[in-house]
């Protein structure tokens, strides 16, 4: 459905300088799945996704949405898309400022105030509804860049940073929004610093730095809580690195295990305490996903065996 | 998949205009015309040729003040506005085409210019004596095309499109003056500059016709017609064929 191939963006100082932001990035997009885009700042996830709304044209490679090129795609079917850098008209109401949106989505005219009420009553925005943009909070307004994001069905959502501000409440929220936008034939891409989020959203993670796509971790294989271990023992460690292959004895003494999901932790130690291991202490390190991003943005290879790169 | 209801957000376009560019316009030029008229309504028959002639020259200050300021404040950042401060992200992410928002925009913007420039000149005429309102509707119309069009132009390819627009206009009308006064000795590539930067001298001869109540200047008119839309037209084709953020 979506497709980058060879994509590179670069930009031209005043001073002649060229700053290559996005470097021959290539990957696809399937209906039906969600894709995380997670990097530093300053990696290139907004480039990519200013190229992906047609707002930037790559310098260099090729995007296609549903066979079109993204502005083509934007004007003849829209995006359902929550930028990092919102902004609206300070002195816009939100109801009014959604009703606007509302237009210009598409939505028919005897159905605009009923679907602003709808994604009104959805973010719970509703107390603010008549108050001006302004007057918001970083928390509400996201919730209205949410508000306004789901206007309307499309086909390809993007979402920048779209749990920013939001408080943790919400941020929980988040993933029960994403988990019903699911659709056989709707693509979704969310790009945030926020690992822990796209460990639970997402189908696999384009993992970006310095321009580049480092990685794609595809999520699931071994299940979406994969993850590293640390064990506390007594006496000697042998059974337990015999029992989980890529094991490593850390320097305080603790072991620490490859990426695993529950199955294969339960199993791994049972082997171990049928060998005669004393476990005082099970603790989870980072995810299987946290240990492909600090592997991908240190340039090094990710703690144990990977969880499924691409 | 459905498009955006581009046509049905006229109305909101149509508040906007009336709310941040042409209010400011209005109030100068009511307030402007008020004063004059409250000063003199007492010491002037407006029915002598004496009054007739201080109303038109008062009528003809009041529009140029519109006009101008009415052109400049409609058109600057018509479409850097959204860029710079990042509104684009909301509503081109919609299904619209951009070129088709901002064509709607520009052209609602004219015609609403006209309109008031038109009542304007009604409530000047009512209030005094018999006034060139039409010649004033169409000097504000072509002043939209040309001012309107260039302007366009700039706010499309650059966010400084304000502060160069009246470079621009400022520099044209010193250049046509300079080319136009009697024993004028231009260099010869000044002259062919000057043939080429805003046409305002062509604008005044316009309307100096029109408000003494002459037919239409075809020629010239045509000549700030056809230099005002290919400039609007140059500033579709810039939405249509570069990067809208920058």
């Amino acid at each position: 459905m979506i497709s980058l191939r060879g994509v590179s963006k670069s930009y031209r100082s005043l001073t002649g300088r060229t700053v290559l932001a996005v470097d021959d990035v290539s990957f696809d997009v399937a209906p039906g799945e969600v894709l995380g885009i997670a990097g530093p700042n300053g990696a290139g996830k907004t480039t990519i996704i200013a190229m992906l709304l047609g707002f930037l044209r790559p310098t260099a490679g090729q995007i296609t949405i549903s066979g079109l090129r993204p502005r083509a795609y934007v004007e003849q079917n829209g995006i359902a898309y929550l930028p990092e850098l919102m902004a609206l008209m300070k002195t816009w109401k939100v109801d009014h400022a959604l009703r606007r949106l509302a237009t210009l989505s598409g939505v028919d005219g005897d159905r605009v105030d009923a679907e602003v009420a709808r994604v009104i009553s959805l973010m719970e925005v509703g107390e603010h509804a008549h108050k001006r943009v302004k007057a918001l909070s970083k928390g509400n307004f996201q919730r209205v860049g949410l508000a306004q994001a789901l206007l309307r069905e499309f086909n390809v959502v993007i979402f920048d940073e779209p749990t920013h501000g939001l408080d943790p409440v919400w941020t929980q929220r988040f993933r029960s929004v994403v988990s019903d936008l699911r659709r056989p034939n709707r693509a979704i891409i969310i790009a945030s610093h926020n690992l822990d989020e796209l460990d639970r959203v997402a189908d696999r993670v384009a993992i970006i730095d310095r321009g580049r796509l480092q990685r794609i971790v595809t999520m699931g294989t071994q299940g979406a809580a994969a993850r590293v271990y640390l064990l506390r023992l007594t006496g000697d460690p042998a059974a337990v690195l015999a029992a989980f292959p890529g094991a490593t004895v850390q320097p305080s003494g603790e072991v620490a295990l490859p990426p695993l999901g529950v199955v294969d932790l339960n199993a791994g130690l049972q082997v171990a305490l049928a060998a005669g291991a004393q476990i005082t202490g099970l603790s989870p390190r980072e995810s299987a996903l946290e240990a492909e991003f600090h592997a991908a943005v240190s340039g090094g290879q990710p703690a144990g065996q990977p969880a499924g790169a691409a | 998949m459905k498009r955006g209801r581009i046509n049905a957000y006229l109305k909101f376009q149509l508040g906007d205009f009336l709310i941040l560019r042409a209010g400011l316009p209005t109030l100068v030029a009511v307030m402007f015309g008020y004063m004059l008229w409250k000063q003199m309504s007492g010491s002037i028959d407006w029915t002598t040729p004496q009054g007739q002639g201080f109303a038109l020259q008062v009528f003809q200050t009041i529009a140029s003040v519109f006009i101008t300021i009415g052109s400049f404040l409609g058109v600057a950042r018509i479409v850097a506005d959204d860029r710079s401060n990042g509104y684009f992200r909301f509503l081109f992410s919609k299904p619209v085409s951009i070129e088709r928002f901002y064509a709607q925009q520009w052209l609602l913007y004219g015609i609403g210019f006209v309109a008031i420039a038109g009542l304007l000149g009604y409530w000047f005429q009512s209030a005094t004596t018999q006034m060139p309102v039409t010649g004033l509707m169409v000097v504000m119309g072509l002043n939209w095309i040309l001012i309107g069009g260039v302007g366009f132009l700039l706010s499309a390819a650059i966010n400084a499109d304000a502060a160069v627009l009246v470079f621009v206009y400022v520099l044209s009308t010193i250049l046509h003056t300079l080319k136009d006064a009697p024993f004028s000795r231009m260099w010869p590539w000044l002259k062919q500059l000057t043939r080429v930067t805003l046409p305002v001298h062509k604008v005044d001869f316009i309307r100096n016709q029109l408000y003494a109540g002459n037919s239409m200047p075809w020629m010239h008119a045509t000549h700030v017609i056809m230099y005002g839309m290919i400039a609007f037209v140059l500033g579709l084709v810039v939405l249509r064929r570069s990067s809208f953020a920058r």
